[in-house]
């Protein structure tokens, strides 16, 4: 089973997207900042990262350079947020997010993504 | 109700209260960057929450409200007064959202004018910022951040029958900033009664341009067709302003919806769908463009392509809308390969799809059904939305320290999203130009490695069987990309997955429900045990076996102890902090105070003495009302203050604490006090109290007096504490919990309000009396004590009968004449009565009744339904035995 890690600060947001990842089948850790996200990083190795990026302690942004820079993982991460700006985009792909997404996601569409960036074939 | 929605109510609560504690925090300390960003990110929080239930008029009040938030943030306000009496309006606004989601599960469609007020009046804050006036702002909000859901409608087929060319005007307003409404209106049933002619209001709705009418309920047959029963649904779309259909349905708000409509909705093409020339090649070299971005050469080809169709095609007039599009929205690309799309399908183009992927799509649900495991349109379009996102990621600059890192995520990303596709031989040279990157540490061997592959969507679209095949036979020499992607990477790390490293939460959030049931269970369990001794009794007096009587009573014991310390464990978890409703008080002594012109400091101590959720929940707006006489007619003025030689701030504590086993909340005010001699004055002048009185009350009795039903001191009745209703609805509400209420005071220097409770309500000792072969229960903290009070020494005073109990003359009442029955007490062999003496407020009354039985501890359960209405009874029990015990209340009776 492939396993996703979530990282929000929103509870709700959490349950929602964890709602349809395990639906598609997928194992999901959560976390609820950057600094939490970064410990389960280090302990386990997770197939995607969904990250949030306002998040109090340490942001999406902050979680991510710190994965990229120290080696942590280079498995893809998918950015969500709710600012549809082009600035965002390009903030979120500097700090090492493969993807950014404004939230809501539908299912359907976040499930096409997943599946892509998982590497996993057909719908 | 959908546990997501549970979820999203609890957290919005949360987040609403620290929204209000942080706006506190402000006022206080208006510079605290740290408060303030706290205080951003709960609402963008909440915000983005909502978003997931797209409860618009939520929504708006809440992304007005970051973006004042934002503003002070970036330094471009300063944070003030007004936007703390705005904000926390608002959230208010907010509040009563919740409420009725967590009533209704949605919000009323009544709301959207109070939102839109709301966002309004946070926008004016921000003032010109944006260069939006509010009202624009707030409303044109909609279409970009806050997508509005289209609504799929009955009818909105024949929205394609209208004239291109109005469409098309339409559609070119709507874009450049004009308002485009769908008004849904659904006209009361009795409408038709109420005067209101639903088809005359319909065609009064200005610059409408499309209408239809459809029943709302399929008809019923002729002969039981109500015709005066309006069926009817309305749906129009205008050009209009909000403000004027707003003021044209001002009557009646609840019956119309008005949804911001897309503009794309519009663009239906329409024609003759036979002929032309063929398409396919058109198709693709058009998609090729849009990839690439070249717009003026999609023009120039669909410009050709026009020209040899003829233009009453179908195929010619969705490539007029494709030539407008591009030219009013030169940046929608989604739109476009939509548009494409459709062309090649010769099919509608699919707005839903990019604004309600929800909704299930008849045309790809066919697919998955025909081919199995395809790749659809939409994992097309994310594939080139995730190529798309690789290219910008390596066109940022080279500089930054984790460079090496994003490099390895892009290829690791590119890596999937081709095994995905079943294309699996660009892997390798995928893997070389990831090498050069990092060694040369630069983006550029990957964007070169990008713009190696072939025309992208050639290169994309798989070919299904070979797809398929490459599922079934994983290629084995599939060589690890980037880290933690590939199958073997995952085998050596299986022992340390995600669900070995789970650890599961320390608290949990129970439903309330479900701790009622435990405690009715626990309650039924307890009523259950005690039918043990009597199973006891009986063994041993009517089969005469002594042995298992006592058996029986042993286990009693044991079934006993345990049944009580899980009565007790239950009553731990239903116990709460009386936080729950302190926690309110800031806001509330912020607010009055202000509206009453009073400077108050609030000191709250003890929140976290715990009672019985009941006893916390009964308290709370008891506990309103006092705080709220007190700042209304307790604390002076500043200005009276200091003419009293007082500090000028008012000083008001509320103090919790616990003895024993009752809880004890102190509220105190160095207010100016009460005279005791105005009250009585009061009482009297109102009736309350006659002359005699009057004349005999005590200062602490008269004091007590502002407890009587229907007694107000407030010379000018506010808005604030009450109108006649005062201090006797606040004693009954404590009262009904068995709790008490006292109040000292003195004037010039302050009132004192004291209420005792008890630490839970949930077993009530009761004792047991008899009456007519009856038996009915009476609360022991009421009862003073039991006496047989001889016949003879009952004398009848003033047609009441009366007896001297210790000195004290004591009025007697049988109990019969309490409950309307027509049998009499009786006497026992000695000839004396056997009288319940209770207590009811600070006096002693004596109930006649047949005979005294044992106390027992009994669940009250409160009467419902029809019995509700009996006031006599505090509620119903059921004993060991299985019958039924009434419980008097004698406040009510007598």
């Amino acid at each position: 089973m492939k396993h996703i890690l979530i990282v929000d600060d929103a509870a709700t947001v959490r349950m929602y997207h964890r709602n349809i990842l395990e639906s598609a089948g997928y194992g999901v850790e959560e976390a609820v900042n950057g600094i939490e996200a970064l410990e389960k990083a280090l302990q386990t190795t997770f197939d995607l990262y969904v990250v949030d990026i306002n998040m109090p302690k340490l942001d999406g942004y902050g979680f991510l350079k710190q994965m990229r820079s120290q080696e942590i993982t280079q498995t893809p991460a998918l950015m969500v947020s709710t600012e549809a700006e082009a600035s965002d985009r390009q903030r979120a792909f500097g700090a090492g997010a493969n993807l950014y997404l404004v939230k809501p996601v539908k299912p359907e569409v976040l499930l096409s993504y997943v599946r892509l960036l998982l590497g996993e074939a057909g719908t | 109700m959908n546990p997501l929605l549970e979820q999203f109510l609890s957290e919005a609560r949360e987040l609403l209260q620290g929204i209000a504690e942080k706006l506190l925090q402000l006022e206080k300390d208006p510079d605290s960057t740290l408060t303030m960003n706290e205080l951003f990110r709960l609402v963008h929080t909440l915000k983005g929450n909502s978003g997931l239930f797209e409860f618009y008029d939520m929504i708006r009040v809440l992304h007005a409200g970051e973006d004042l938030l934002d503003a002070v943030r970036d330094g471009r306000l300063n944070f003030s007064q007004l936007m703390a009496d705005r904000l926390l309006d608002a959230m208010d606004f907010v509040v009563l959202l919740i409420d009725e989601i967590e009533a209704n599960g949605s919000i009323g469609i009544n709301h959207g004018q109070s939102s839109v007020q709301f966002a309004d009046s946070l926008r004016q804050l921000i003032g010109s910022e944006g260069g939006e006036s509010a009202e624009t702002a707030s409303i044109s909000e909609d279409n970009s951040s806050v997508a509005v859901k289209p609504m799929i409608f009955p009818g909105f087929d024949s929205l394609g029958e209208l004239p291109e060319e109005l469409l098309m005007n339409h559609y070119r307003h709507a874009v450049t900033g004009g308002h485009l409404w769908l008004v849904e209106y659904t006209p009361e049933e009795e409408c038709f009664y109420k005067g209101e002619d639903p088809f005359f209001q319909i065609r009064q709705i200005p610059e409408a341009f499309w209408q239809s009418v459809q029943s709302r309920e399929p008809w019923s047959p002729l002969i039981e067709l109500d015709a005066y029963r309006c069926n009817l649904a309305f749906h129009v779309l205008t050009t209009t302003t909000s403000e004027e259909l707003l003021e044209l349905f001002r009557y009646t708000p609840e019956q119309i919806r008005i949804v911001k409509v897309p503009a794309m909705m519009l663009v239906l093409p329409q024609g003759d769908p036979n002929g032309g020339p063929v398409y396919g090649d058109f198709v693709t070299d058009a998609l090729g463009l849009l990839q690439n971005g070249d717009i003026p050469a999609l023009q120039a080809i669909a410009r050709t392509m026009l020209e040899l169709s003829s233009p009453s095609l179908w195929v010619s007039s969705a490539l007029r809308w494709l030539l407008l599009l591009l030219e009013i929205e030169p940046d929608n690309g989604q739109a476009h390969r939509i548009l494409v799309e459709s062309l090649r399908t010769l099919t509608p183009p699919d707005w839903l799809t990019i604004y309600n992927p929800d909704d299930p799509d008849p045309v790809a649900e066919q697919k998955e059904t025909t081919v199995n495991n395809a790749f659809t349109e939409s994992d097309l379009l994310a594939f080139n939305d995730i190529m798309h996102a690789q290219r910008e990621i390596l066109s940022q600059p080279d500089s930054d320290a984790w460079l090496q890192g994003r490099l390895s995520s892009v290829a690791a990303t590119l890596a999937a999203i081709h095994k995905s596709v079943g294309r699996t031989d660009v892997l390798p040279s995928l893997d070389e130009a990831l090498t050069l990157a990092l060694q040369d540490d630069k983006a550029a061997p990957l964007l070169a490695w990008l713009d190696s592959l072939e025309s992208p969507l050639e290169k994309v679209v798989p070919d299904v069987h070979e797809e398929i095949a490459e599922i079934e036979l994983p290629s084995s020499s599939l060589e690890p990309v980037g880290n933690g992607i590939s199958e073997t990477d995952t085998e050596v790390k299986f022992g340390r997955r995600a669900e070995d490293a789970y650890t599961g939460p320390k608290t949990l959030k129970v439903d309330q429900v479900k701790i009622d049931r435990l405690m009715g269970l626990i309650g039924e369990m307890v009523v259950a045990k005690n039918s043990l001794p009597y199973l006891a009794s009986r063994a041993e007096n009517q089969y005469g076996v002594r042995e298992i009587a006592r058996e029986i009573k042993t286990q009693y014991a044991v079934i006993n102890r345990i049944a009580e310390e899980m009565q007790d464990a239950i009553m731990q978890v239903r116990m709460m902090p009386v936080s729950f409703i302190f926690q309110r008080f800031p806001r509330l002594v912020r607010d009055i105070s202000r509206k009453l012109g009073k400077d108050v400091t609030l000191i709250l101590d003890g929140e976290d003495t715990e009672a019985d959720k009941n006893i916390v929940e009964a308290l709370a707006d008891p506990l309103i009302h006092i705080v709220r006489n007190s700042l209304d007619h307790g604390i002076e003025s500043p200005e009276v203050r200091k003419a009293a030689g007082k500090p000028k701030v008012g000083r008001l504590t509320i103090r919790a604490s616990q003895e024993a086993d009752r809880v004890y909340i102190e509220i105190s005010d160095d207010g100016k006090g009460i005279n005791a001699q105005e009250i009585k004055r009061k009482a009297y002048e109102k009736g309350v109290i006659d002359e005699a009185t009057m004349e005999r009350l005590s200062e602490q009795d008269s004091l007590n007096l502002v407890f009587a039903a229907g007694f107000s001191t407030a010379e000018v009745i506010s808005d604030l504490s009450g109108r006649g209703v005062g201090m006797d609805v606040v004693r009954s509400a404590i009262e009904k919990v068995n709790g008490t209420i006292n109040l000292e005071s003195e004037v010039g220097k302050g009132t004192r309000i004291r209420l005792s409770l008890p630490l839970s309500m949930a077993v009530t000792n009761v004792m047991i009396v008899e009456f007519d072969n009856q038996i009915f229960g009476v609360p022991m903290d009421m009862v003073v004590e039991t006496v047989r009070v001889p016949n003879k020494t009952i004398r009848t005073i003033k047609k009441h009968l009366t007896t001297v109990l210790r000195g004290r003359i004591v009025p007697l009442l049988a109990l019969n004449e309490l409950l309307g029955m027509d049998t009499q007490p009786r006497a026992n062999e000695e000839n004396e009565m056997a009288t319940l003496v209770v207590r009811i407020n600070d006096e002693h009354v004596g109930i006649m009744v047949d005979d005294f039985r044992e106390t027992v501890d009994i669940i009250l359960k409160p009467m419902a339904g029809i019995l509700g209405g009996l006031g006599g009874y505090s509620g119903s029990a059921l004993l060991g035995d299985g019958s039924v015990l009434m419980v008097l209340n004698p406040k009510e009776l007598i």
